[in-house]
C-alpha cells in the first residue's frame, strides 16, 4: 500500500481543487459546527464559574430542601378525640375560672366563654379557634407530635442520608414593625405584600439556619471579629434592603455592569455597619396604642363639645422611636375603680400569658449578605442566567446563623423569637419549618428528590422536594441537560453537515473520476485510493473543527467580553459569600463535550465520504479515461 | 485542396505515394483534412528518408500472446464487439504499431493487454500472467510495475509538480524517496525535462507534457509501454520527437512498445503494424 506521507501529499493537493465551492462548505459547515462549540464553550465556562462561586461552600455537596406542607394540617378539626379533649378542657377552664374569679373577686361570665366546637353549615362538629379551650387542646396535640426531623429521618433513610439541617421560622406571638429610621409608624403602614416581594422586610420573619450552610453567605471575617460583643441579632440580609439600609439609592436599570460591579462591591464592604431595627409588640401592647390614638382623636373631635367627658384612665402613645409602652397621661379612676381593674388584671394573667402589653426593640446587625428573590423587574436575562445556576435558596430571605445566636451573651432577650418558643396561634400564619437534607452524592439526592411531590401533586402527604442552593446537583443537572442537548444538537447538526459534505466530497471524488482511473491505470490498489480520499476528508473535516473552533472561541469570548462583567455583578449580588474579585467568566473550555463535537465533525465527513468513493471505486477506470476523449 | 497538394508536392518525387495509400489517408482523416494532409507529408517525408529501414524483429521470447479474445459491450439491449476473436504475439523488445479506423477496437486491444480490463473470451498472457485469473489486487501491481501507460491527453495531475506527477508510480510501489528521485532526475534527463521539474503541467506545451508523462509510464522500469494514440493531441515536430523518443527508449531499455496511431508515418517507423477493423485483425 502507499506511503501515509505520499497519500497525504496526493490527498492535501485535493484541498486545492474546487476552491471556492471548498471554502463555501468549510464556512457552512463550521458554522454549524461552530455554534455547537460556542455552546460547549458557553455551558463550560458557566458552569465553571458556577462551580468556583459556590466553592469551598456547597458545591461539593448535596443538599435537598424539603418542605412538608403537612404543617398545615397538624390537627385534623373534625376530629372526635380532639373534640373531646376541647370539651374536657373547656369544662376543667370553666370551672378554674369561676372559682378563681370568686376567690380574688373578680368578675367573670361563664357564659361567655366560647364552646369549643361548633357546626359547619355541613351539620359537621369543627373545632371553633375563637374558644381558648379549643387553643388549648391543639396546642397539646400538636406538642405531642414526633417532631418533623424524626419523620424526614425514616422517609431519607434508604438514601444514606449525611446530615439533616432545618430552617426554624421565628416565632412571632406578636407583631413586628420595621422602624424606618428608627421611627415606629403606628398605624396604616402597609407592608410589602410577602409572596410578591423579592426581599421582604425583617419584620415580615425570619429563620434560624446552621452555620455549615449559613458561613458561606458571611460578609469578611474581619468585619465580624469586630463584632465579637454584639448584642444585636446577628443577620443574613437581602442585597437590595442591605443596600437601601446603607443609604444608597438603587441604580436604575440602565445602570452600566461596571456600576453594578462598584455597587455590589461597596455594598460587600460596607454591609457590616447596617443594621434594621424593628419594634415588636404584643396584642396587648398593640391594644393600648389603638386605644391611646382612639381616645386622642376622639378627644380632638369633641373639642368644643362642652358635654363631652374624657374617659377617667387615658393613654398617650410613647415617643415615636422609643418603642416603648403606651404612657398613662390621665387617670382619675376612683380607689375602688382602681382595685377593681387591679382584681380582674390579676384573674386575666391567670389564664392568658398576653395580657400584659410586651414590647421589645430588636435591632438586626447585618453579618451576610444574602441575594434578592426573583421579581418580574429584576429579571434580566443574564440575572436570570446566573441566579439559576449559582443562586442560593436563601434568596430573599432573612437568616440568623444558629451559632452566632447561640453565643450571643444577651441570647435570652430574644427567647420571645426563639422558634423553640414558637405555639400554635390561630391568628398568625402558620411558621413552615424548612428541613434540608445532605447527601454524600447526587445519585442519592435525586433519588431522595425523585420521592416528593413535584406541585401538583402536593398536598397528598408527600412533602415538596427541590435542590437547595447553588450547589452540585443543579451543576450536575446542567450539565446532564446539556450533555444531552448538545448530543442531540450534534446529531442534527452532524445529519446536515455530512448531507453538505456529501454534496462538497462527492464532487471532489466525481471530478476526481479520471485521475483516480489514471492513477488506478498507473498501479493503484483500491485502498490506496481509499487512503487518499480518507485522509482528504479527515483534513477537510479537521480544517471544519479547526475553523468551527475558531468562530466558537471568537464568540465565546465576544460574549464574554460583553456580558462577564455584567454576570459578575450579577453572581457577587447572588452569591455573597466568594471573594469579591472573583470574575464570573461565560466562556470556558468543555474538553469532553468539546471533542465529541470535533469527533461528530470527522465521523460526519468520513460518513459523507462512503457513498461517492464506493461508487467511484465500482466504476471501471477505461470508461472514465475515455468519457471526454 | 488535398489533391492540387500532393499534386503538387509528391506525384513528381520518387517516392510516389500510391493511389491507394493516399485514399487511406483520407479515409483514415475524413474529419480532418489538415490533419490528413500533414500525415500525408510525414509519410511521405519518412519514405524518403529511410526506405525500408525497418529494425527487424528482435527474437525475444513472446510477451504478449493473445488467443482468440473477445470483448464485448453491452448497451442498453445492443451488443457491441469491441473485439471479436483477435489472436496475437508481441515479442520482448518489439516495436509495434496498432492502427485501425477508430471504434476498431484498438484501445479495447490496449487495455487487455494492459490489465486494465478483461476479456470476455479467450486468453490474455503478458509476461506470463494469465490477466483473466488476476486478482484485482495483483492486477494493479503488474500494471504498476509490467506496464508503463501513455494516453493521448498525458493525464498529468493538474495540481502536482513535474517531479511529483513523476514520482507517482514510485509511490504506489513504495519505492523509496530518495530512489525515487535519483530515477526522476534521470529520466528528465533523457526526456529533456530536467529544467522542467519544478513545474506545474499547465505551464509546459503539449509535446513536454506528453515527454513528462512517458517519463512517468518509465519510472518503474516496466517491460512494455503502452501509448494510446500519443501524438494524436500534438503537432508533427512534436510527434516526432515522442516517435524518436519511443525508440530510443527501445533501444536503451529494450523495452517492448505497443503504439495506438492513426499516423501512418508513425506506424511506418515501427517494426510492425497491427491493422484492426470491426475488432479483428486483418
Ligand atoms: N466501455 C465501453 N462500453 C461500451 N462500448 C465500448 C466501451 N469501450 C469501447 N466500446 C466500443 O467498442 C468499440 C471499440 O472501441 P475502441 O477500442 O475504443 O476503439 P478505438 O480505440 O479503435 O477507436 C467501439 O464501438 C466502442 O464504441
Ligand atoms: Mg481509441
Amino acid at each position: 500500500m502507499i506511503r501515509f506521507s505520499d497519500a497525504a501529499l496526493l490527498a492535501l493537493t485535493k484541498l486545492r481543487t474546487r476552491k471556492v465551492r471548498t471554502i463555501v462548505t468549510v464556512i457552512t459547515a463550521s458554522l454549524l459546527f461552530g455554534t455547537l462549540v460556542l455552546a460547549t464553550l458557553l455551558v463550560g465556562g458557566v458552569v465553571d464559574s458556577a462551580k468556583r462561586f459556590t466553592k469551598d461552600s456547597l458545591s461539593e455537596r448535596y443538599i435537598t430542601n424539603v418542605q412538608d406542607f403537612s404543617g398545615y394540617t397538624l390537627y385534623d378539626g373534625t376530629s372526635p378525640e380532639l373534640q373531646a379533649r376541647a370539651n374536657e378542657m373547656y369544662i376543667k377552664l370553666v370551672a378554674d375560672k369561676k372559682r378563681e374569679a370568686a376567690r380574688l373577686g373578680a368578675e367573670y361570665d361563664s357564659n361567655s366563654e366560647q364552646k369549643p366546637t361548633t357546626k359547619g353549615p355541613d351539620n359537621i362538629s369543627y373545632l371553633d379557634l375563637t374558644s381558648p379551650a379549643a387553643v388549648l387542646a391543639i396546642r397539646e396535640h400538636i406538642a405531642a407530635l414526633p417532631p418533623t426531623i424524626e419523620k424526614l429521618k425514616t422517609a431519607a433513610a434508604a438514601y444514606h442520608p449525611k446530615s439533616f439541617y432545618e430552617m426554624k421560622a421565628n416565632a412571632m406571638p406578636g407583631e413586628m414593625t420595621l422602624m424606618v429610621d428608627g421611627v415606629e409608624k403606628y398605624k396604616g403602614v402597609a407592608k410589602e405584600n410577602y409572596f410578591y416581594s423579592p426581599a421582604p422586610d425583617v419584620d415580615r420573619g425570619w429563620s434560624y439556619l446552621d452555620a455549615s450552610i449559613t458561613n458561606q453567605f458571611l460578609l469578611d471575617s474581619a468585619h465580624l471579629d469586630a463584632q465579637k460583643n454584639i448584642q444585636d441579632l446577628p443577620i443574613i440580609a437581602p442585597y437590595s434592603k442591605v443596600e437601601a439600609a446603607l443609604g444608597l439609592k438603587k441604580l436604575p436599570k440602565s445602570a452600566t455592569s461596571q456600576e453594578r460591579l462598584e455597587r455590589s462591591s461597596y455594598i460587600r464592604k460596607h454591609a457590616a455597619s447596617a443594621t434594621f431595627t424593628a419594634c415588636y409588640r404584643n396584642a396587648a401592647s398593640q391594644l393600648q396604642i389603638g386605644e391611646a390614638l382612639r381616645v386622642a382623636k376622639e378627644i380632638e373631635q369633641n373639642k368644643t363639645n362642652k358635654e363631652y367627658q374624657k374617659p377617667s384612665l387615658i393613654y398617650g402613645v410613647p415617643a415615636a422611636t422609643s418603642c416603648g409602652p403606651a404612657i398613662v397621661s390621665r387617670d382619675v379612676r376612683t380607689a375602688d375603680e382602681k382595685k377593681q381593674a387591679e382584681k380582674q388584671l390579676q384573674f386575666d394573667r391567670l389564664f392568658d400569658s398576653r395580657v400584659d402589653p410586651v414590647q421589645q426593640k430588636v435591632t438586626f446587625r447585618v453579618v451576610g449578605l444574602g441575594p434578592d428573590g426573583f421579581s418580574g423587574e429584576s429579571f434580566s436575562s443574564m440575572s436570570a442566567l446566573v441566579s439559576a445556576v449559582a443562586g442560593s435558596s436563601l434568596q430573599g430571605m432573612w437568616v440568623v446563623p444558629q451559632n452566632m445566636y447561640d453565643a450571643l451573651p444577651n441570647k435570652q432577650s430574644y427567647a420571645i423569637f426563639d422558634p423553640a418558643n414558637a405555639q400554635f396561634d390561630p391568628q398568625a400564619f402558620p411558621a413552615q419549618n424548612v428541613q434540608l437534607v445532605e447527601f454524600t452524592n447526587v445519585a442519592d439526592a435525586k433519588a431522595f428528590s425523585a420521592t416528593g411531590c413535584t406541585g401538583m401533586d402536593c398536598g397528598n402527604g408527600k412533602p415538596f422536594i427541590s435542590y437547595f442552593g447553588s450547589n452540585s446537583i443543579l451543576l450536575a443537572e446542567i450539565i446532564s441537560t446539556a450533555t444531552k442537548t448538545i448530543g442531540i444538537a450534534v446529531l442534527i447538526v452532524g445529519v446536515i453537515a455530512a448531507l453538505i459534505l456529501m454534496g462538497m466530497i462527492g464532487r471532489v471524488i466525481g471530478d476526481s473520476r479520471r485521475e483516480t482511473a489514471v492513477f488506478r491505470a498507473i498501479g493503484a490498489q483500491r485502498n490506496d485510493i481509499r487512503m487518499i480520499y480518507t485522509i482528504y476528508t479527515i483534513a477537510l473535516s479537521l480544517l471544519i473543527a479547526l475553523v468551527a473552533v475558531i468562530i466558537g472561541v471568537v464568540v465565546a469570548l465576544w460574549i464574554d467580553h460583553k456580558w462577564a462583567t455584567e454576570a459578575t455583578a450579577q453572581a457577587q449580588v447572588t452569591f455573597v459569600g466568594v471573594d469579591g474579585s472573583e470574575k464570573f467568566r461565560l466562556a470556558g473550555i468543555w474538553w469532553s463535550a468539546l471533542w465529541v463535537v470535533v469527533a461528530a465533525v470527522i465521523v460526519a465527513g468520513l460518513v459523507s465520504m462512503l457513498l461517492p468513493l464506493s461508487r467511484n471505486l465500482a466504476r471501471s477506470p477505461i470508461k472514465d479515461m475515455r468519457d471526454d476523449t | 485542396m488535398l489533391i492540387s497538394c500532393y499534386d503538387n508536392d509528391y506525384m513528381s518525387d520518387d517516392s510516389r505515394l500510391f493511389d491507394h495509400e493516399i485514399k487511406e489517408f483520407i479515409r483514415l482523416f475524413d474529419n480532418d483534412s489538415l490533419r490528413a494532409v500533414r500525415a500525408v507529408h510525414a509519410y511521405a517525408h519518412t519514405k524518403r528518408q529511410q526506405p525500408a529501414q525497418k529494425a527487424s524483429a528482435s527474437a525475444g521470447p513472446v510477451v504478449v500472446d493473445l488467443q482468440d479474445v473477445k470483448k464485448t459491450y453491452k448497451i442498453g439491449r445492443e451488443r457491441i464487439a469491441a473485439l471479436d476473436g483477435v489472436s496475437l504475439q508481441i515479442r520482448q523488445g518489439e516495436f509495434v504499431a496498432l492502427t485501425g479506423t477508430s471504434g476498431s477496437g484498438k484501445s479495447t486491444l490496449l487495455q487487455m493487454i494492459g490489465g486494465l480490463d478483461k476479456p470476455s473470451e479467450g486468453i490474455v498472457m503478458v509476461d506470463g500472467f494469465d490477466l483473466k485469473k488476476m486478482r484485482d489486487g495483483k492486477l494493479s501491481k503488474f500494471r504498476n510495475q509490467t506496464i508503463g501507460f501513455v494516453f493521448q491527453f498525458f493525464y498529468l495531475q493538474p495540481f502536482l509538480r513535474i517531479r511529483t506527477n513523476l514520482e507517482v508510480p514510485g509511490m504506489f510501489a513504495r519505492t523509496k524517496r530518495s530512489v525515487r528521485r535519483n530515477d526522476i532526475q534521470r529520466l528528465a534527463q533523457a526526456v529533456g525535462l530536467d529544467d522542467r521539474l519544478g513545474h506545474l503541467p499547465r505551464e509546459l506545451s503539449g509535446g513536454q507534457m506528453q515527454r513528462a508523462a512517458i517519463a512517468r509510464a518509465l519510472l518503474n522500469q516496466p517491460k512494455i509501454l503502452l501509448a494510446d494514440e500519443p501524438t494524436g493531441n500534438l503537432d508533427s515536430v512534436n510527434s516526432d520527437a515522442i516517435i524518436n523518443l519511443f525508440e530510443s527508449i527501445r533501444r536503451d531499455f529494450g523495452t517492448t512498445i505497443v503504439i495506438v496511431t492513426h499516423d501512418a508515418a508513425i506506424a511506418a517507423r515501427a517494426d510492425r503494424e497491427i491493422r484492426l477493423k470491426d475488432g479483428v485483425v486483418i
